[in-house]
């Protein structure tokens, strides 16, 4: 059942990756977050249970690589669509989402389905 | 049988029992502990007396001379009942009776594995009866043949409770036999009125499609293959069929000139009214965006042929919800994954043998149950199943009503020839002609959904943990030349054998466990897997660590009876789903999600499956973390499954 409600939650922060965002994405500054403590903290509140350990996606969205602008993350963040919990400040300060923002900002880029044997299409 | 043939038997169980006296004094502890007998040469005396004492003791057994002599006479029988409950259970054709074995059911028990020889039905011994009934519910979906299972009384019934609600949601016809003794006198103390009832029915209420106590062997034989029938008849479900234990075990002799057997004939399913399929027709044909939504749509390769027909004749896009695959999944009409942007263009949806309905026209939040229409608002809704003949009095498996514009009472699989036949009548010109482009604008969409399951699959790629696209794309690569069929669930791995994988046979996947229990995965697994084998398919499956730990002795099962299927571990050291409902609700109270580990995840100490399965008799390998190290340990093996043993490979996952 849940996974066919977060089916949309998925949708929605697709939606927010558009490629509008994308491209104000690359023109962003880099991120000034500490990776480390993103890295960190990715693990303690939980991101990676729905996001993946490397913010590859699963139940939810995929965050990396290329995450969305700060702004924009920060945002949903705060208040998600559907069934994504918020994370209010009293659980996860300005910091700690500028570091999480870090730390997926830091991970690079999987090799493109093109190039993987096992995903080439049929 | 004759009286005659009676004292023979007798003399020969005395001969036996006197021998196996014998063996078990010499090789007993007793024996095996004391010094050897110096060697002595046998004298003629010896042999004067060994003479006299089997003259002795056959004279005694002759006269019924001794203490116990009048109560051996009524012991000893011959002919009894279960020999003819065995020859009615034949008579339905079954091949195999699960069991766990107990008192009030030995007397069946020794007539399958002496009277029948343990073969047609042969016994598949289970430590659990919940391994039982999952296994017969993979089974069925596996070969269309329902299997038995023997349980004992009220222990095994309630043993065996969350399989068979999980069967009865799924539609899944099994014959399930419990032991009862129903004559007050003859249950002699503890543990046999404990595990007789009255009325064993409420054990498994909302389960079970009927039950019957029958209370002689006429009786018994007839309710059997009415049992049979009702099972086998749409919407299939469970029947409970109580074996008295005094019937089993005594002696049918006096009844033998009177039992009969009724013959069993397959029911005709029921066909949808040929009017309401016009109907339906002629909405589809003159829909701008007709789409189907089919889950428990086919039983058969026929059966999702006609699917495709119907898709291809239609011009419509077609959602495969998770019970069955009922439509090829690389199919350029199969849209599957964008359920919610196809169910906005739709203005005709045809449900087939599909009931979850609402969620398809709508979205709605688990935490607030705030929904919005995800459908236009006059899309019209045909269904075609025979749901409403299968819906729980108190379990809530019917899911949410929707009132839909059109509802057809049929077999979706007899139904739909007769429902091609109305479309091809109704469609005009200019129908085929709007089919033609929205079938090239629906492959279009397909190919770029197809395409992005392959992108997402590449993120996380080398990741460790593995990822589940990663483990689910090294198995299919090892699979894909063979005659395969994945019997396990996959929602826990996203999906990503229906995403990643060619499916265009129809028992390739035969869908979940039905009610959401946990448990079902392991047993019905080795289930599906007992019957694929014997159709020279190679069984799959993806089991996961949280639902492996209810029934991990379904593993002994399948090395004690050399059962082939290759199990490959979605380990991911928690029950993850609860784990994020958990975070849900935490948030939701501004509590922070530190302690949502408590109680979800199964770590401290870390389960070692490689090692515990083994434990069971079967090869195993893993833990494995290392992308790169999985696909030889799956080349090897394969090659264990393919020598007729199972085989499982615990791989440490991502979280989904």
């Amino acid at each position: 059942m849940l996974r066919r409600l977060l089916v949309p939650a998925v949708g929605a922060m697709l939606a927010c990756a558009s490629p509008a965002l994308a491209a104000q994405a690359k023109a962003a500054r880099p991120s000034v977050g500490d990776a480390v403590r993103g890295k960190q903290l990715y693990g303690d509140v939980g991101c990676w249970q729905c996001h993946g350990t490397v913010g590859q996606g699963g139940a939810g969205s995929r965050l990396a690589p290329s995450p969305m602008p700060i702004q924009a993350f920060a945002g949903y963040v705060r208040s998600p669509a559907l069934e994504m919990p918020p994370y209010p400040a009293a659980i996860l300060s300005a910091k700690d989402i500028v570091d999480i923002h870090a730390f997926l900002a830091a991970i690079p880029a999987s090799p493109p389905p093109a190039g993987l044997k096992l995903l080439s299409p049929p | 049988m004759t009286d005659e043939r009676l004292k023979t038997d007798r003399r020969g169980f005395l001969k036996a029992a006197a021998l196996g006296g014998a063996a078990t004094v010499a090789g007993g502890p007793a024996g095996a502990q004391a010094a050897p007998a110096p060697a002595r040469r046998a004298t003629a005396g010896d042999a004067a007396r060994a003479a006299a004492q089997e003259q002795a003791v056959a004279e005694a057994a002759a006269e019924e001379v001794g203490a116990g002599g009048e109560l051996v006479s009524r012991y000893l029988i011959a002919d009894p009942g279960s020999d003819f409950i065995l020859d009615c259970l034949r008579s339905l054709g079954l091949e195999y009776i699960a069991l766990n074995p107990g008192g009030s059911i030995a007397g069946l028990h020794e007539s399958i594995i002496n009277y029948g020889g343990n073969k047609a039905p042969e016994l598949v011994a289970v430590t659990h009866e919940e391994v039982g009934a999952a296994m017969a519910h993979g089974y069925y979906k596996a070969t269309g043949k329902p299997m038995a299972m023997l349980f004992y009384g009220t222990v095994g019934l309630m043993h065996s409770a969350m399989a068979v609600f999980n069967a009865y949601a799924d539609r899944v016809p099994m014959i399930i036999l419990a032991g009862n003794r129903l004559e007050a006198t003859n249950r002699v103390a503890y543990p046999d009125w404990q595990h007789a009832a009255i009325d064993l029915e409420p054990l498994l209420t909302g389960s079970l499609k009927w039950y019957d106590s029958p209370t002689s062997l006429q009786a018994l034989a007839e309710s059997l293959t009415r049992a049979y029938r009702i099972a086998m008849t749409e919407p299939c479900g469970p029947v409970l069929i109580s074996i008295d234990a005094d019937l089993a075990e005594d002696s049918c002799t006096a009844q033998r000139p009177s039992l009969t057997i009724p013959p069993y004939h397959p029911p005709v399913q029921p066909v949808a009214d040929p009017a309401g399929l016009a109907t339906a027709a002629a909405w589809l044909t003159g829909a701008e965006y007709p789409v189907l939504v089919v889950n428990r749509a086919t039983d058969s390769q026929a059966g999702m042929d006609n699917v495709v027909r119907l898709a291809e004749l239609l011009g419509a896009a077609v959602i495969n919800q998770r019970d069955r695959l009922s439509m090829p999944n690389r199919h350029p009409l199969n849209l599957t994954g964008m359920d919610p942007a196809v169910a906005a263009k739709a203005d005709v949806f045809l449900f087939v043998g599909a009931d979850d309905i609402w969620p398809v026209l709508n979205a709605q939040s688990r935490m607030t149950h705030l929904a919005t229409r995800r459908a236009k608002v006059d899309a019209k809704v045909i269904t075609l199943s025979l749901n409403d003949y299968a819906a729980g009095k108190n379990t809530q498996e019917q899911l949410r009503f929707y009132p839909a514009d059109l509802p057809l009472d049929g077999s979706p699989e007899r139904s739909l020839p007769g429902l091609i036949e109305a479309v091809q009548r109704a469609l005009t010109p200019a129908a085929r002609t709007r089919v033609a482009a929205r079938s090239a604008q629906i492959a279009e969409d397909h190919n770029r959904l197809a395409a992005n399951f392959r992108a997402a699959a590449a993120l996380g790629w080398d990741a460790s943990p593995i990822s589940t696209a990663r483990m689910c794309a090294e198995l299919w690569d090892a699979i894909k030349d063979e005659d395969w069929a994945l019997v396990s669930p996959q929602q826990f791995a996203s999906n990503w054998p229906q995403r990643l994988w060619k499916m265009d046979r129809y028992y390739q996947f035969r869908g979940q466990n039905g009610a959401g229990g946990m448990g079902y995965s392991g047993p019905a697994s080795l289930g599906g897997a007992l019957g694929h084998s014997k159709l020279g398919r190679l069984p799959v499956a993806i089991q996961t660590d949280g639902e492996l730990m209810y029934q991990p002795g379904s593993f002994w099962t399948a090395a004690h009876h050399s059962i082939p299927i290759l199990s490959v571990m979605h380990n991911n050291q928690g029950y993850h789903q609860e784990l994020m409902n958990l975070q849900q609700v935490a948030n939701r109270r501004s509590r922070g999600v530190a302690n949502t580990h408590i109680g979800t995840r199964l770590i401290k100490p870390e389960i070692d499956f490689a090692a515990m399965i083994k434990g069971l008799g079967v090869w195993t390998a893993g833990p494995i973390s290392d992308p790169a190290a999985l696909r030889p340990a799956i080349d090897r093996a394969l090659q264990v499954v393919k020598a007729g043993e199972p085989a499982l490979i615990d791989v440490r996952t991502q979280p989904r």
